[in-house]
């Protein structure tokens, strides 16, 4: 009898397959599952099996049916005709939903903040408006120098006697971080920061940079390289390289453009990111470290840049028009 | 600059092939990114030099450092002119009145000279580099200038008077006419350093040759200036008068005094050799004495320490020899001391060096590890706090902004407190001198956009710094702003904006806000909202000369929240309670009241009632109509009564209710809505 159960299932799952209307579906519920059908037979035979079979045989029997039930609801419902459902159209789109959008320049500086969050780097602020001290004489550019010209900057009327203007790199929070924390420090800090530009298709008066720097005992250049290289891979994927050209910036010192290979259409290709380097001896002077005891390096990284060559944004002034026809293009 | 591959070949041992000289001058720090070639089968090439490479605005500059990345030799053409003098004693008086503002200045006499056009050797190298030949003078000076990096100036003898010349500040009312076609006289700043003859100025000092001193076609007898000027002299002249040239370039990035004497060598030498003549013996100088070579010590093991990775001091003193230092290593090994080229001002401390090896060696060969170590910090309240509130004002359907902090006088005229407490530029020209008091102006010209551009209305929000002046200091908190424009009545964009305000605000602080009646700058009405008692920020509708200003239909309701003040404790913490065991139960009361009657004051008669079982207490609807008569209203609020130990009787909400009602109708009185 156990054979035939076997049998019996095999044979109704198949037929079950080759069902393909409904009133062949019932006809094959009727014979399998019915008053009369094949289960009810073995129902009635398993009356007369020797007792000492009877609870294995009964656990197969209740087995069979139930597999055989399920396999016709099953069936049953991927059958279901169109009328159950009364005329619903699973084509027709959706109730628009949440409409709002997060900015490309707010979404590339998050995803940029994590990766060095991750490597064991504070978030830290600073001032938009600046003295002159922060922006230029602790960063190593004396009086006369050519950066400090009035119409390179956005200059205020001075306020309680200092003068101020809107800073115009965001190593300003360097200086700050080193004359407020503790060392060893490493931090970043993101922001806006301004310089008198007319505004073209790569120029816009104001713009964010993620800034970095790390002051330690020992702190080295390839330190530095590593730094950015972890930061490559966290940010752009395990494929992205890194390249240091050589520059100069009054602040660090040796100082390098910072290249990184990045996919862009999925192609891999060199792209000009920022600089860094090792922070000037002149630098930490500024704010009373001694520059034999610690050493620092520190980078700066432009968010729109990486935000345009990513998204394929081919004027700045995109960013800042606010379309809602463009900022509902990211995501 | 513009280099000229025949030119630096001309100054190198063995000759260097365009795709080598841009490949080791991009790693060198000198990028080279577009080059073309010229009719006369020269090829020119840009290169890219940071502020501090002065030296290298010459084509021996950039020989030189080819030379140091690629083994070669480079030869300095001002090294080989041995027939003209370079020492003191010149027939014409040279007197410098400021000697920081003019270290050194030289002036040589060569008589006889035949102006005409210069050899088609020399045109063709200053038409490679995009300069226009003039004459066989003119072309000389621009040929030293652009071979050596040193500016230098050809007078005609003849109109100097005295002839003398004297570098001194201008004084009021002086004026010099440049050279240059359609010149006009320039009214010359006292203090501007200028060249000046027995009578008046005849040259800006570093930026400009006078018209009136010029060489022409019949000039004879000339005076060549050889000198160097401080940077910060020729930028103030330059900057305040207007002028830049490629002299006033190469003065305000620093010219060594050491070199100027050998420049005035070479360019005598060009002239007589293009031009004819006879120099005049001796050269006359004014100015400080040139200094002593300077020499620099690095520590080998500081470079090791600052690369991080070891650099033997043979290869440190192979790496900078090529550049014209003459390095030793000291006896222990432990230090390299070197001499510094005179036009080399950049190179001045120990850290100069060794940038200069981790230049020379390339940058590829700084090393990489695998890992980094970390030191694990808490999260920034602010920094999650601000992506937290930016992801639920996405969610609720608000497109965020980035717009520029600085705005029209017009655009802040609505929304800043007062006139002394605006931060301005101090630049009268500036279209946007405002550094925004308030975001809402910035987030109202967005709008304006849209609807200009497609005709939508979109709900916006931006996370910025909004300035203010107090007293001796600024303020530039960081404010969530957001408007929200309404297509039907200001009441209903009002209270949209509110349900986000509310649930913004309950995120931040684990609380809800309170709204409380207010006078907020840029709104009306307007109220204020706190949390615990602290004001956190305003919400309203935006005024009706805020909304023209901009350009924007109204109803736009608008919000603006101090962040820090609202992430005191961020995140909020969150302690939960058992879910209530009994069921609840709600009544409805609708009340007629007077149109002045606040929902707050509704709200708050109830609740002093302390009703048993009262726990919660909500609006529902206002309606204002013909049925409930003129300046009245119908206010729907719902109460929810429940007991924590029983299910509640019916009669128990039935009698509480009444009460409320009762309070409700002598304090307000409220009529119950038929």
């Amino acid at each position: 009898m156990r054979q035939t159960c076997d049998q019996l299932e095999a044979k109704a799952i198949e037929s079950l397959g080759q069902v393909a209307s409904a009133a062949a579906l019932e006809a094959w519920r009727v014979d399998y599952l019915g008053a009369n059908g094949a289960i009810r037979d073995l129902m009635n035979q398993f009356k007369g099996a020797p007792k000492d079979q009877k609870p294995a045989l009964g656990k197969r029997l209740n087995e069979l049916k139930g597999a055989l039930e399920e396999a016709f609801e099953s069936r049953k419902s991927s059958m279901e005709p169109a009328a159950a459902t009364a005329g619903l159209d699973v084509t027709e789109p959706g109730v628009e939903v949440g409409l709002g959008r997060r900015h490309p320049i707010s979404r590339t500086i998050d995803g940029i903040v994590d990766a060095f969050r991750m490597m064991g780097f504070q978030v830290v602020d600073g001032p938009e408006v600046e003295d002159e001290w922060h922006n230029f004489t602790a960063l190593n550019i004396p009086e006369g120098h050519p950066a400090r010209e009035r119409t390179d900057n956005f200059f205020m009327p001075s306020i309680g006697g200092v003068a101020r203007l809107l800073r115009t790199q965001t190593s300003t929070v360097q200086i700050r971080a080193l004359e407020s924390m503790p060392l060893p420090l490493k931090v970043v800090a993101v922001g806006r920061v301004y310089r008198p530009d007319t505004h073209d298709a790569t120029h816009y008066s104001m713009f964010h940079q993620v800034e970095g720097l790390s002051v330690d005992r020992g702190v080295s250049m390839a330190d530095l390289k590593t730094t950015l290289i972890q930061f490559a891979h966290a940010y752009f994927g395990e494929e992205a390289e890194v390249r240091m050209r050589p520059s100069f910036f009054p602040f660090t010192e040796p100082s390098a453009e910072v290249d990184m290979k990045m996919q862009i259409k999925g192609q891999w290709q060199w792209v000009e990111i920022g600089g860094c380097g090792m922070v000037d001896p002149a630098v930490l002077q500024a704010v009373g470290v001694d520059p034999e005891a610690w050493t620092g390096f520190a980078f700066g990284l432009g968010v729109e840049r990486i935000a345009m060559r990513k998204h394929g944004i081919a004027d700045i002034r995109w960013l800042f028009e606010n379309d809602a026809r463009f900022l509902r293009q990211f995501g | 600059m513009r280099a000229s591959l025949q030119w630096l070949n001309d100054l190198l041992d063995r000759p260097v092939s365009l795709a080598e000289a841009a490949e080791r001058l991009t790693l060198a720090g000198f990028p080279v990114e577009v080059w073309g070639d010229t009719p006369d089968g020269d090829t020119w090439l840009e290169v890219e030099l940071t502020s501090n490479r002065g030296d290298c605005l010459s084509h021996l500059g950039l020989a030189r450092e080819i030379a140091a990345a690629t083994g070669r030799q480079a030869r300095d053409p001002s090294g080989s002119t041995g027939r003209v003098a370079r020492t003191a004693g010149g027939l014409i008086p040279v007197t410098v009145q400021d000697t920081e503002a003019c270290p050194f200045y030289s002036a040589r006499v060569i008589r006889g000279v035949t102006a005409g056009p210069s050899p088609e050797w020399m045109q063709s190298r200053l038409r490679t580099i995009g300069q226009i030949p003039r004459n066989n003078l003119v072309d000389c000076t621009n040929y030293v200038l652009f071979e050596l990096g040193q500016p230098t100036h050809v007078f005609d003898l003849q109109k100097l008077k005295g002839p003398s010349i004297t570098v001194r500040h201008a004084r009021a009312g002086e004026t010099l006419l440049p050279i240059g076609d359609g010149a006009k006289p320039i009214a010359l700043r006292a203090g501007d350093l200028v060249i000046a003859d027995a009578a008046s100025p005849v040259a800006i000092a570093g930026v400009k040759g006078g018209a009136a001193s010029a060489i022409t076609e019949s000039t004879k007898d000339i005076v060549l200036e050889a000198a160097t000027f401080a940077p910060r002299a020729v930028r103030s002249a330059s900057r305040g008068l207007g002028i830049t040239s490629d002299s006033s370039y190469r003065f305000e990035r620093g010219v060594d005094p050491a070199q100027v004497a050998a420049a005035s060598a070479r360019l005598a030498e060009l002239i007589v050799q293009t031009a004819g003549g006879t120099p005049e013996e001796g050269l006359s100088v004014g100015g400080k004495p040139v200094a002593p070579e300077r020499t620099v010590t690095v520590r080998v093991n500081r470079c090791a320490a600052l690369l991080g990775c070891d650099v033997s001091a043979k290869d440190m003193v192979d790496l900078l020899a090529p550049l014209g230092l003459r390095p030793t290593v000291d006896s222990g090994g432990a230090n390299i001391e070197t001499t510094i080229p005179p036009g080399r001002i950049d190179l001045e401390r120990e850290v100069d060096l060794i940038e200069e090896v981790a230049r020379l060696r390339g940058m590829d060969r700084i090393p990489m590890r695998d890992t980094i170590a970390v030191r694990a910090h808490p999260p920034s309240a602010q920094v999650q706090a601000t992506r937290a509130a930016k992801d639920l004002l996405a969610g609720l359907g608000y497109l965020e902004a980035v717009t520029h902090t600085l705005i029209s006088e017009r655009a802040a005229a609505s929304h800043s407190g007062g006139a002394g407490s605006v931060l301005r530029l101090d630049d009268e020209r500036a279209l946007a001198p405002v550094l925004r008091p308030s975001l809402v102006p910035s987030l109202l010209e967005v709008l304006a956009t849209n609807t200009d551009r497609a005709g939508e209305r979109p709900s916006i929000f931006e996370v910025a710094r909004a300035f203010t002046v107090t007293g001796t200091d600024h303020r530039e908190p960081t404010l969530i702003g957001a408007i929200c424009p309404g297509d039907g009545t200001g009441e209903s964009c009002y209270r949209t904006l509110r349900g986000a305000v509310e649930r913004l605000v309950r995120m931040l602080t684990g609380s809800r806000p309170s709204f409380t009646s207010s006078s907020a700058t840029g709104l009306a009405p307007s109220a204020d909202v706190a949390v615990s008692g602290r004001r956190i920020g305003s919400i309203g509708l935006v005024t009706s000369g805020a909304l023209k200003a901009a350009g924007v239909d109204g109803p736009v309701a608008a919000v603006e929240l101090d962040l820090l003040e609202s992430i005191r404790v961020f995140p909020p913490e969150v302690r939960v309670h058992a879910l209530p065991s009994f069921p609840s139960t709600e009544r409805d009361l609708s009340l007629v009241v007077d149109n002045a009657v606040s929902w707050k004051s509704l709200e708050g008669a109830v609740q002093s009632l302390g009703l048993p079982s009262l726990v919660d207490l909500r609006f529902v609807t206002t309606f204002r109509g013909k049925q409930v008569g003129a300046n009245r209203k119908s206010v729907t609020m719902r109460l929810t009564f429940r007991a924590d130990d029983r299910t509640l009787r019916r009669e128990e909400a039935d009698a509480a209710t009444a009460e409320a009602l009762k309070s409700l109708k002598s304090s307000f009185g409220a009529e119950v809505r038929s």
